[in-house]
């Protein structure tokens, strides 16, 4: 599966020249009624409102001061014009930095373009009212010097400020050097896409920033209803639950980096595991989290919905960070963004290592991650990239309630200490884009190593029965240790063209996503103590491939109404060897050769032979039609109407010869109302939004599988709000979503499942009236507070609310920062995950076989201090 | 927009109401307790199907745990393995130890609990609490293990006059299950096939009980069908010379070798005559 969002175009935008679809941007879309219909004209715009479907929330940047070229002596030799074309990015603070020579008229006139381009003052772009980095092409043309010269230095304000018309050169003044022509804009830290409904969230991570987050997933709370927990440990990826489902370790959500999948196909601990730790923080610019199946876009295990990271670097030079802080917790992180480059070029890399916050929890893990983008002629971009990732790490896993209740166990102990895991991941990838004004064509290659190896203990001593072939045996442990290693071999294409009908662009998207995945999984049971297998309980080899093909249009009949999407159609196979495929499958061996505690016998029932492997395969297809309609003919608001189909492919293990449908499929209905405004300085946006997903096969958390197995069909109904306000020294995000998820057959509640979940982040950030060396200082609060309701138990069990608040205060000067996080603030106790099954870790005289509850631990208050510093950054 | 806004108002409200929702039964703890059913007819005196008149005058039983299962048993399957890993409705994992002849109620040393299920058969566990076992986290503990090959606890024990005719037969006997009692395997290809648990565990005891809060397990055991088969004129002297004794063996030769097999039947024999299970609510 692979991904091939439209950013794949966006990214790049800002050297293809697209005039149709720059005009519209925020000078219309704030300023009368039908302005924010205009978005829908620019879908395939570099900029659109990350918060809102049609409105525009995003300006580009603004020149207040502005420098001309000093004419070199060399002019005076030229017979015509010439022109250097420079890329510059404006930072936040409205400074032009990273310049570079796009298009050369010689060394000369390049060095005097440069001269005067860094002089140059601009109000900065923003994103919902927030300032963000933008990047913008000057061109400067040079002829002979017919027209006086002005001095080097002198600076020519524009008055009064206005916004660069874009796309068209300003009137040139005779003689030399002529007036600059600004180009295109792209507003950077956001990917620019054509939004499918009001689940559709791009999200710019911005000031947000600032709150204390643990690793990549953590991002995901800046959209609406998701709950992270974890009972396998730092290394181990998060279980999320997302608008009602239990999503696993990702086996519900199709997870990507910049388009390239990071869901395992035929992971042994669940297939499309997704561990998004290999990810350094520091490079997440935003995320796009679409809640349902709605895009086109959007391929396997995009169930409950799916989540794209866009990386990038803002700060230039080489920034260094070191954090300090409870539990031993050291972590190191250097980034390097070349100055002359753009923030999609950049290299991190990440050292991290924590005793945790109790016995058994310890982890340690590195991380490097680099990418160039290197710009081509005719605006086209070429991005390489990898990435290297390895980490170890210990687990606590569950704990049952009666344990800790007694003071058998610690509330942060464990029950078994042999439970944790090892995780790699290496990458290689490139993408090339190019487009113009009605078209666009974009081609990627990527190669994945994944390693992963994860062992979980939540039942303890209950699960080793015995059996007439087994020599005899107490209970051994119900230790799962399970291997997974796979090569992944992924293209993804993607080709636009778009025209003008009624006086409206429409467009459409056709590309493909695929991807090869060569696996080999096994599962044993261990001994407990001793970590020793004593039964192999799945040998797989597979490949498993998906091919996805695409349609994704967007339609205007009118100025106020857009239809997008199209169809979706994948096609999975699924060759899988199982090397262990006898276990268990006799009832008469023979007596000459007795085939005791062996796994994987080669007999069959009186003692008929039989090779222990067996081979089965099939395929089957799936198309998804996926269709947004866009309806605002009201100021500031837009109403959107939602349906998609989604698809999961099933677990390898599952896989018998011609099986029929290899996958489930889920069907997600929404209508939401979409609000976006500019009060003054300030940016608001909101989104209220109703929603139905029904699954025909879902997946439940089976403790004694250690994993989500089948269950029969569910459905989800429910809704989520979100708002977001965001000035020129604050950033509010809050999201609320409420949902009741159900079996269809008995109509009962799914288990685990939240039906509450809200989300606040806030942060403050402004210059403080103090300064040192005319430097001012600077000064950031910002706070994060989680809250889960109850969530539904088996058994008609509750379990107990979630309230936590993290917060991170920070002082800055110039490039330096000191900033103390403190996570759990208030050192709520609470359970993160919690659970009620049976289970036995000897706790009580004899066997404890019937459901019980028990828990994770959320983490207590930990107190993290840090220091970066960056150098280079401005050269 | 205004009725857009009033219709999502009224259906968030309605979703807030509803909260977390039923996912079906309930988790119940209670008090499990014991007392013998003799007592409770006002007589220790019987009849045995051996024709013996017998007067008890000790009985106790160790019991080591009790296990009631969702689904009816199959007594005639041929699983080796003795728990059915995620069948359980209600449990009683620690022990009690039963003065059988006395109809007071004799609570457990734990506490019992069980969902809302029903259950249709039980399970009782007699096995001792010398055995060690190491944990998970290499901690050992005085905790039976019901596959534990070696134990010295007594699980069941009676002393008595039995009468036939004019002859008096004052006898006691116990019961321990341990290496002692192992059955061969008949087939070297299944050395599983006859585990000790199997000896250990009393069932399946047909019960038909659905826990419910507030409410307490109680076991009533009848020792009068203990020694329903047992022969005890063919029991030899104990220690003393003068009290005859139902030997504790299953193997081995000797007139009263029978007399123990039928005792230790009678006591691990899955019986509602002997064992009867019910639920019952002390506040009704």
């Amino acid at each position: 599966m692979i991904l091939a969002h439209p950013h794949m175009f966006a990214q790049r935008a800002a050297s293809v020249p697209r005039q149709s679809s720059r005009v519209p941007l925020a000078f219309h879309a704030t300023s009368r009624p039908t302005g924010v219909l205009l978005c829908i004209a620019c879908a395939t715009a570099v900029v659109c409102a990350p918060g809102t479907a049609l409105a525009q929330t995003t300006e580009p940047p603004l020149v207040t001061q502005r420098v001309e070229a000093v004419t070199p002596p060399e002019a005076s030799g030229l017979r015509r014009p010439v022109q250097v074309m420079l890329s510059i990015v404006v930072d936040q603070d409205g400074q032009v930095t990273t310049p570079i020579v796009i298009s050369s008229a010689g060394p000369s006139f390049d060095e005097a373009a440069l001269a005067a381009v860094k002089k140059w003052q601009f109000s900065a772009a923003k994103r919902e009212g927030q300032p963000v980095s933008s990047r913008i092409r000057v061109a400067f043309e040079f002829s002979a010097p017919a027209a006086p010269v002005l001095a080097t230095g002198s600076a020519t304000p524009v008055d009064p400020p206005t916004a660069l018309p874009l796309g068209k050169p300003e009137s040139a003044t005779s003689g030399a050097p002529n007036t600059p022509s600004p180009t295109e804009v792209t507003v950077q830290g956001a990917t620019a896409q054509r939004s499918h409904g009001a689940s559709d969230f791009q999200i710019t991570v911005g000031a947000l920033r600032l709150i204390p987050r643990q690793n990549a997933t953590d991002f995901l709370k800046l959209a609406p209803g998701i709950l992270l927990t974890n009972e396998g440990g730092d290394g181990h990826a998060e279980q999320v639950f997302l608008r009602g489902f239990d999503a696993r370790e990702g086996q519900d959500v199709e997870f990507s980096v910049d388009g390239i999948p990071i869901n395992d196909s035929g992971n042994t601990h669940g297939n499309g595991y997704a561990d998004t730790h290999f990810i350094i923080p520091e490079l997440i610019q935003g995320l796009r989290v679409t809640e349902g199946p709605f895009s086109p876009y959007q391929g396997n295990y995009a169930v409950a919905g799916s989540a794209d990271y866009h990386l990038g670097l803002e700060a230039r030079g080489v920034t260094g960070k070191v954090t300090y802080g409870s539990w031993q917790t050291q972590r190191l992180v250097l980034t390097w963004g070349p100055p002359s480059e753009s923030q999609q070029t950049f290299g991190a890399v990440e050292a991290y290592r924590t005793d945790g916050f109790g016995p058994h929890r310890s982890s340690r893990r590195t991380s490097a991650m680099g990418q160039y983008e290197i710009p081509l002629p005719s605006g086209a971009t070429l991005r390489i990239g990898g990435q290297a990732y390895a980490t170890h790490y210990e687990s606590a896993g569950v704990i049952r309630e009666d344990d800790w209740r007694a003071g058998r166990v610690g509330f942060f102990g464990t029950e078994d200490p042999l439970q944790g895991g090892d995780s790699s991941r290496f990458s290689l990838y490139a993408n090339y884009d190019k487009s113009g004004a009605h078209s666009g064509f974009s081609q990627g290659v990527y190669l994945v190593r994944r390693a992963t190896r994860n062992r979980e203990d939540f039942t303890g001593f209950l699960l080793d029965t015995q059996d007439v072939l087994d020599t005899l045996h107490g209970q051994r442990g119900d230790l799962i240790d399970t291997s997974f290693g796979a090569w992944t071999l992924g293209g993804r294409g993607l080709g636009r063209v778009s025209t003008v009908m009624g006086g409206l662009e429409q467009s459409i998207d056709v590309g493909y996503q695929a991807r090869v995945d060569l696996t080999h999984g096994t599962q044993y049971r261990d001994t407990v103590p001793g970590n020793i297998p004593y039964r192999l309980e799945s040998d797989l080899d597979s490949t498993l491939t998906d091919v996805g093909l695409f349609a994704d249009a967007n339609l205007r009949p009118l100025s106020w109404l857009a239809f997008r999407g199209g169809v979706r159609v994948d096609s999975f196979s699924f060759d899988v060897l199982n090397n262990c495929a006898s276990q268990g499958d006799f009832d008469n061996p023979s007596r000459m050769r007795p085939p005791t505690n062996e796994s994987c016998h080669d007999q069959l029932p009186n003692g008929a032979h039989r090779e222990p492997i067996q081979r089965s395969s099939t395929g089957a297809i799936k198309v998804m039609p996926r269709v947004t309609a866009l309806v605002g003919p009201f100021q500031h608001f837009n109403l959107s109407f939602s349906f998609g189909e989604g698809v999961r492919s099933i677990d390898p293990s599952y896989i018998s010869q011609d099986l029929d449908t290899p996958f489930a499929s889920v069907r997600a209905y929404e209508g939401g109302v979409q609000y976006a405004h500019s009060l003054g300085p300030v940016e608001l946006s909101a989104r209220s939004i109703f929603f139905v997903t029904k699954v025909d096969r879902d997946l439940v958390f089976s403790q004694t599988a250690g994993r989500n197995v089948l269950a029969n069909g569910t459905t989800r109904v429910g809704w989520a709000g979100a708002a977001r306000a965001a000035g020129s020294f604050f950033d509010e995000s809050a999201n609320l979503t409420l949902v009741k998820p159900t079996f269809d057959d008995t109509g009962l509640a799914i288990p685990y499942v939240p039906s509450l979940v809200f989300r606040d982040d806030a942060a403050l950030f402004r210059d403080l009236p103090w300064t040192i060396g005319e430097s001012p200082l600077k000064a950031s609060l910002a706070v994060g507070w989680t809250f889960v309701g109850k969530r539904a138990l088996p058994y008609n069990e509750v379990s107990e609310v979630i309230s936590v608040i993290d917060a991170n205060a920070a002082v800055g000067w110039r490039g330096l920062e000191l900033s103390l996080a403190v996570t759990n603030l208030f050192d709520t106790r609470y359970r993160l995950g919690e659970y009620n099954f049976a289970s036995d870790f000897h706790s009580a005289p004899e066997p404890t076989l019937v459901a019980a509850r028990a828990f994770t631990a959320g983490a207590p208050r930990g107190v993290f201090l840090s220091l970066s510093g960056n150098l280079g950054g401005q050269s | 927009m205004r009725s857009w806004l009033a219709w999502s108002s009224t259906a968030l409200l309605a979703l807030i109401g509803c909260g977390p929702s039923e996912t079906g039964g309930e988790l119940v703890t209670f008090q499990p307790l014991a007392s013998g059913l003799v007592g409770v007819h006002g007589s220790t005196d019987f009849d045995t199907g051996s024709g013996y008149r017998v007067h008890l005058s000790a009985a106790k039983l160790h019991i080591g745990a009790i296990y009631l299962r969702l689904g009816q048993s199959n007594p005639g399957s041929a699983n080796a393995s003795c728990v059915g890993a995620t069948t359980y409705g209600l449990q009683v994992p620690g022990p009690a130890d039963v003065d059988v002849l006395s109809d007071e109620l004799q609570p457990f040393t734990v506490q019992g609990n069980a969902t809302s299920d029903l259950d249709q058969s039980a399970e009782i566990w007699l096995n001792g609490e010398q055995e060690s076992v190491t944990s998970g986290n290499g901690e050992t503990s005085g905790r039976g293990d019901i596959n534990a090959i070696d134990s010295t606890t007594i699980v069941a024990s009676v002393a008595g006059v039995a009468r036939k005719g004019d002859k008096a037969f004052p006898f006691e006997g116990s019961i321990r299950i341990g290496r002692d009692r192992l059955i061969p395997t008949s087939n070297p290809a299944q050395p599983g096939q006859n585990p000790i648990c199997k000896l250990r565990i009393v069932s399946p005891i047909p019960v038909h009980i659905r826990p419910e809060a507030g409410g307490q397990l109680l076991l009533r055991v009848d020792p009068r069908p203990w020694l329903d088969s047992v022969e005890f004129a063919t029991l030899l002297p104990g220690e003393d010379g003068t009290t005859l004794e139902i030997r504790d063996v299953s193997n081995g030769s000797g007139p009263d070798v029978a007399a123990s097999r039928n005792f230790f039947s009678g006591v691990t024999g899955a019986s509602a005559d002997v064992y009867q299970f019910s639920w019952f609510n002390p506040a009704l």
